[in-house]
């Protein structure tokens, strides 16, 4: 390279170097901005396209979908009704990819039921999860837990969490529970039929088996009060002012005890039987909520 | 003023952590008009020769003038036609295209040009080919393309590296045709060979080159111990040397 | 400037007649005509699922083109030497290193026009079918925009695969560097972002830092991408989108003048 040759190199380094500095200040104090309300990128794909696109990459762009939307909910943004239906559609797309992961389902019931609201949603794409972990009880259990809490379907939500009871090592939580939403669905007698079952499992510690034997009790007490105000309304056409009218008017021999309080709590206007304060306390909220 | 003239010069090459020497304190000098024959085994550092004279790979040591420019600062390729050791084209252009190319690159203007391409290529008998895609040429017809390219702009001085291997016999009596034609016309011809034959008919000057060393420089006759031909006179000279070396 | 032409001009009318280009723009197409069906199967803004398409096609079918037609057609040149042809002629390394790029990037600006408007004709058939879905705002100029925009980020991605096979001595060491600026300049941004929202860093830890000198050195072709604003016909800023345009004019002059210097350098054994 000679003098001019060099010379020329140099100058016009800098010019573009110059230029370059200059633009790029420009650019990056624009993209800050942008920065702030950052965008969650998620291809626009349906999910059930996605897994053909991806060949054998399937599980890295599950972890890259999830990561995306970690990433976008964690900036602590409020998130737009569009974006909730972005985050649908890749908690979608990462479910369909690689339906065994466990941070997807944990991701859809965190995300989608509770941040964004869309249970039915969640649902759906739990339901996935529940389909193809047979041995893990969690996905049932958020499905149950979204038809008790966010949907107030207890008959489902019971249905779902005795199905899922079954699985073993599975919390004795969900088999409480779930006797507990059967009962507010008028299914007591299919909780007690599968409280029984759980007994027979021979693996049952001391404890749960305990547990378990209460709740039995609680729920056949349940059905012998509920037979008994069936009968008395066939009679009078009305429920009784009380339990003990029951016991009274010759319908019960005595009132049976629960394993929590000395007698059954009873709500006269629906003939509702509870053997705790907290099943009577939410079916009383969740009348007035309807009412509003 | 001499056409070509390397002076001192050492060229290594690192191969990992080591160094190989090719070319140590090569010296001479090419004058105008000559036919250059530039020999030796395989291996001895003509190719490098080449690729210095063309400022493709750089010297550690010394400098080489062509026609009073240095290489690697002066600008001169207009004087310069090269034709590389098998050389490699465009596949997907044209003789035409090639030719039209070099001569554009090295200056000639465009009304000229059509008709010059359209004459060497009837004097290297492609005219046939000449609009046919590089893809479909031979061995031999790609070298013959070669050599248009080379000469398409009437430099002073050719370079030619291998201009002779893997051509059938026909193909290498046009070259040496076309070599000598220079010569009539007084131009300086560079070119390296281990086909001594060809080397014997066509040269006024030769440069033996073993393991980077000039061992002779100087008319085929006047070569030491060519009594019993040429052929003999080269083997000897480069046995000799390696005793040298090896010992 | 006449000699960068005539490389320019080989190169360009050599690639322009490979049977690897016409698959390529091939796929571009078939792709199209995915997009068309992929598109028939969306229940909501089917539009904008089109130009998302179809402005990914684009960009593929140029990264396909940069990593595996432009990087081999200058490493064959180098290892078969047909650049000897080239440079022993009155043609300096500068101008063979402007050449080649210009007549690469003459056929990305080729490709990118071709199936430019394959994509126009696919989304604007995909409006026909579902017209009620055009995207709010929708407009063509800032489609077009994005396109532009794309190709400019495209020929920066060209400048580096120059850039990195004039500089390396194999041919898959250029491609496996080329990929790795391409998914640096892409994700640079995003995972600053990310580090940030973390809030376990703050602006002055070192990984920060670290991204933050990246950033000088690497381009950020996140700010290239329109295919959003394109998507949903957001607002375009003029005056930014010219900063941007001049940021990646100036970071490829940036780029070839270090390739032209240090391939001087180079010996061509």
């Amino acid at each position: 390279m000679n003098i001019k040759q060099t010379s020329i190199f140099f100058l016009s380094f800098f010019c573009f170097a110059a230029v370059f500095f200059a633009s790029s200040l420009a650019v990056k104090e624009n993209r800050e901005d942008l920065g702030a309300n950052y965008s969650l990128q998620i291809n626009p794909l349906p999910g059930k396209i996605i897994p053909l696109l991806a060949g054998e990459f399937k599980g890295l762009l599950a972890d890259h979908i999830l990561l995306e939307i970690g990433a976008f909910v964690g900036s602590n943004k409020k998130i737009s009704a569009d974006e909730e239906q972005k985050i649908y559609l890749g908690m979608e797309q990462a479910m369909i990819l690689d339906p065994y992961f466990m941070q997807t389902y944990l991701f859809t019931q965190a995300l989608l039921s509770w941040d964004c609201k869309m249970p039915e949603e969640a649902i759906r794409l739990l339901e996935i999860s529940r389909k193809h972990l047979p041995w893990d009880w969690r996905p049932g259990y958020y499905i149950g837990f979204d038809y008790y809490y966010f949907l107030n379907d207890y008959a489902k939500a019971s249905e779902i969490f005795l199905e899922t009871a079954k699985i073993k090592n599975s919390p004795l939580l969900i088999a409480l529970l779930g006797s507990r939403f059967a009962l507010k669905s008028k299914k007591t007698e299919t909780a007690i039929i599968l409280l029984t079952n759980m007994l027979k499992d021979p693996e049952l510690s001391e404890n749960n088996r305990e547990s378990i034997s209460k709740r039995i009790k609680d729920l056949k007490g349940v059905l012998l009060i509920e037979s008994a105000l069936k009968t008395y309304k066939k009679t009078f056409n009305t429920y009784p002012s009380s339990l003990n009218a029951l016991v009274q008017k010759g319908f019960l021999k005595k009132l049976p005890l629960n394993s929590y309080y000395k007698t059954y709590l009873y709500r006269q206007e629906d003939g509702q039987v509870f053997f705790d304060k907290t099943g009577y306390k939410q079916i009383s909220d969740q009348g007035t909520s309807i009412n509003k | 003023m001499a056409a070509i003239c390397f002076n001192n010069i050492s060229k290594t090459f690192k191969t990992g952590f080591k160094r190989t020497s090719i070319l140590s304190g090569l010296s001479f000098e090419i004058k105008q008009g000559e036919v250059f024959g530039f020999l030796g085994p395989n291996g001895a550092g003509k190719s490098t020769s080449i690729k210095l004279l063309l400022n493709f790979i750089r010297p550690d040591y010394g400098s080489i003038i062509i026609s009073g420019f240095k290489v690697g600062t002066d600008k001169f390729r207009h004087l310069t036609g090269y034709l590389p050791e098998t050389p490699c084209f465009y596949e997907n252009l044209t003789g035409m295209e090639h030719l039209s190319f070099a001569g554009k690159s090295s200056g000639i203007n465009k009304v000229l040009l059509n008709k010059k391409s359209l004459d060497i290529l009837e004097k290297l008998n492609l005219e046939k080919a000449g609009n046919n895609l590089v893809r479909t040429y031979s061995k031999g017809m790609k070298q013959r393309l070669g050599l248009a390219m080379a000469l398409i702009h009437d430099p002073e001085i050719y370079i030619l590296d291998e201009p002779m291997s893997g051509l059938d016999p026909m193909g290498r009596r046009l070259i040496t045709s076309i070599i000598l034609n220079l010569r009539e016309k007084g131009k300086t011809v560079f070119f390296s060979s281990h086909i001594l034959n060809d080397i014997e008919r066509t040269c006024d000057q030769i440069g033996i080159l073993n393991k980077g060393k000039l061992l002779y420089c100087g008319p085929v006759e006047n070569m030491p111990e060519n009594n019993s031909g040429m052929e003999d006179a080269f083997v000897s000279l480069i046995e000799k040397d390696d005793m040298i070396t090896n010992e | 400037m006449n000699k960068i032409g005539l490389v320019a001009w080989i190169t360009f009318k050599d690639c322009i007649r490979n049977k690897a280009l016409y698959g390529i723009i091939l796929l571009g197409l078939v792709l199209f005509f995915f997009n068309i069906i992929i598109t028939g199967m969306f229940s909501w803004e089917a539009g904008k699922v089109a130009v998302d398409m179809g402005l990914s096609i684009i960009s593929f079918s140029g990264l396909i083109l940069i990593f595996f037609f432009s990087i081999n057609s200058i490493s064959s040149d180098i290892y078969n030497r047909t650049i000897y042809l080239i440079l022993s002629r009155p043609v300096s390394k500068a101008h063979y290193i402007l050449g080649k790029y210009t007549g690469l990037s003459l056929i990305i600006l080729l490709s990118s026009i071709i199936l430019g408007l394959c994509a126009a004709v696919s989304v604007k058939l995909s409006f026909l079918s579902v017209d009620r879905q055009i995207p709010f705002n929708f407009s063509w100029s800032i489609f077009f925009l994005s396109i532009l925009f794309l190709t400019i980020s495209l020929l920066i991605m060209m400048a580096l695969a120059v850039f990195w096979v004039s500089v390396t001595t194999h041919q898959f060491t250029a491609l496996l560097l080329t990929l790795g600026s391409y998914f640096v300049g892409q994700s640079m941004e995003n995972v600053k972002n990310i580090i940030l929202s973390t809030k376990l860093f703050t602006n002055d830890s070192l990984p920060v830092k670290v991204i933050s000198c990246v950033s000088w050195i690497m381009p950020n072709l996140a700010a290239f991408d329109l295919k959003t604003t394109a998507a949903y016909g957001l607002p375009v800023n003029a005056s930014i989108l010219l900063w941007v345009a001049l940021y990646g004019i100036s970071y490829i002059g940036v780029v070839l003048t270090l390739t032209i210097f240090i391939f001087q350098r180079r010996e061509l054994a």
